[in-house]
């Protein structure tokens, strides 16, 4: 259970990770 | 060609974003409810999200295969843009895959790693695209698209050995058929429509920093044609 829990988790992260980096390069990218 | 974002490009991002994460959170909550299976027990629920991470994967190098033959077919940058922006998505896609499938198999096979056709190929598939990634960041001449393309286009061909590799080589764990249970397969089709509705709303937007990239480079082009008009004048 405890794999499975750490396996959403992770994928659940990357996400929020790159979602944190593609807009920081957005707003770079405007100026601002 | 005019780099700006189209209004109805924000508006269906908008729409995929709710509906991917609506849908997500409902293939969560569907896979926390779904039954156990009797021999690997609550580990095998990692299946909800590795499958569908894996044909995300293959979908989104598809993609930018495709992208990078209609770049070199029409040298339109739209082209290159939606490659290079899949590429990144599905290797996001990729490296869930990456560290999923370990932790399904310590306890599936008591073995984090083991140089199976499929994990082998997978991982050579990974390397591959980190490298398309590296060498195109490395680029900032003319040629930098054309490379990338050329690039994306080589290494689809590890994607069909990735998809056949159980069928070609001896000795993969990977199951070749899989029976399940009426509610496990609904719980895994979600999930893969919702992968899939995820890996459109991430394309879309990831493509905005490439519009945001083009505009830039033209507006640095058009300010420095106006200062060498001046000089010359």
């Amino acid at each position: 259970m405890t794999y499975a829990i750490i396996s959403y988790i992770v994928c659940v992260a990357l996400w929020i990770g790159w979602a944190f980096v593609t807009a920081s390069r957005e707003r770079k990218l405007r100026g601002e | 060609m005019n780099a700006t974002i189209p209004g109805w490009w924000n508006g269906l991002g908008k729409a995929l974003w709710l509906a991917a994460l609506a849908l997500v959170a409902t293939s969560f909550w569907l896979a926390a409810g779904a039954p156990i299976e009797v021999q690997m027990g609550p580990v095998q629920k990692i299946v909800y999200v590795h499958v569908p991470s894996a044909i995300a994967t293959l979908v989104a190098f598809g993609v930018t295969f495709a992208a990078s033959i209609a770049y070199l077919a029409t040298k339109d940058w739209r082209w290159d843009g939606v490659a290079a922006s899949s590429c990144e998505v599905g290797m996001v896609f990729a490296t869930v895959v990456m560290i999923t499938g370990p932790l399904w198999a310590r306890s599936a096979w008591n073995t984090w790693w083991t140089w199976e056709p499929r994990l082998t190929t997978f991982l050579i598939l990974w390397i591959l695209y980190a490298g398309y990634h590296v060498v195109r960041a490395s680029l900032r001449s003319e040629s930098r698209r054309t490379i990338s393309s050329v690039m994306g286009i080589v290494f689809f061909i590890n994607l069909p050995i990735v998809w056949k590799s159980i069928e070609w080589w001896r000795g993969s764990l990977h199951p070749k058929n899989v029976t399940m249970v009426p509610e496990m397969r609904v719980t895994l089709l979600i999930g893969m429509a919702a992968w899939m509705l995820f890996y459109g709303a991430a394309l879309l937007q990831r493509m905005r920093i490439e519009w945001r990239a083009e505009a830039l480079a033209q507006s640095d082009e058009g300010a420095l044609a106006g200062s060498e008009g001046r000089v010359r004048g």
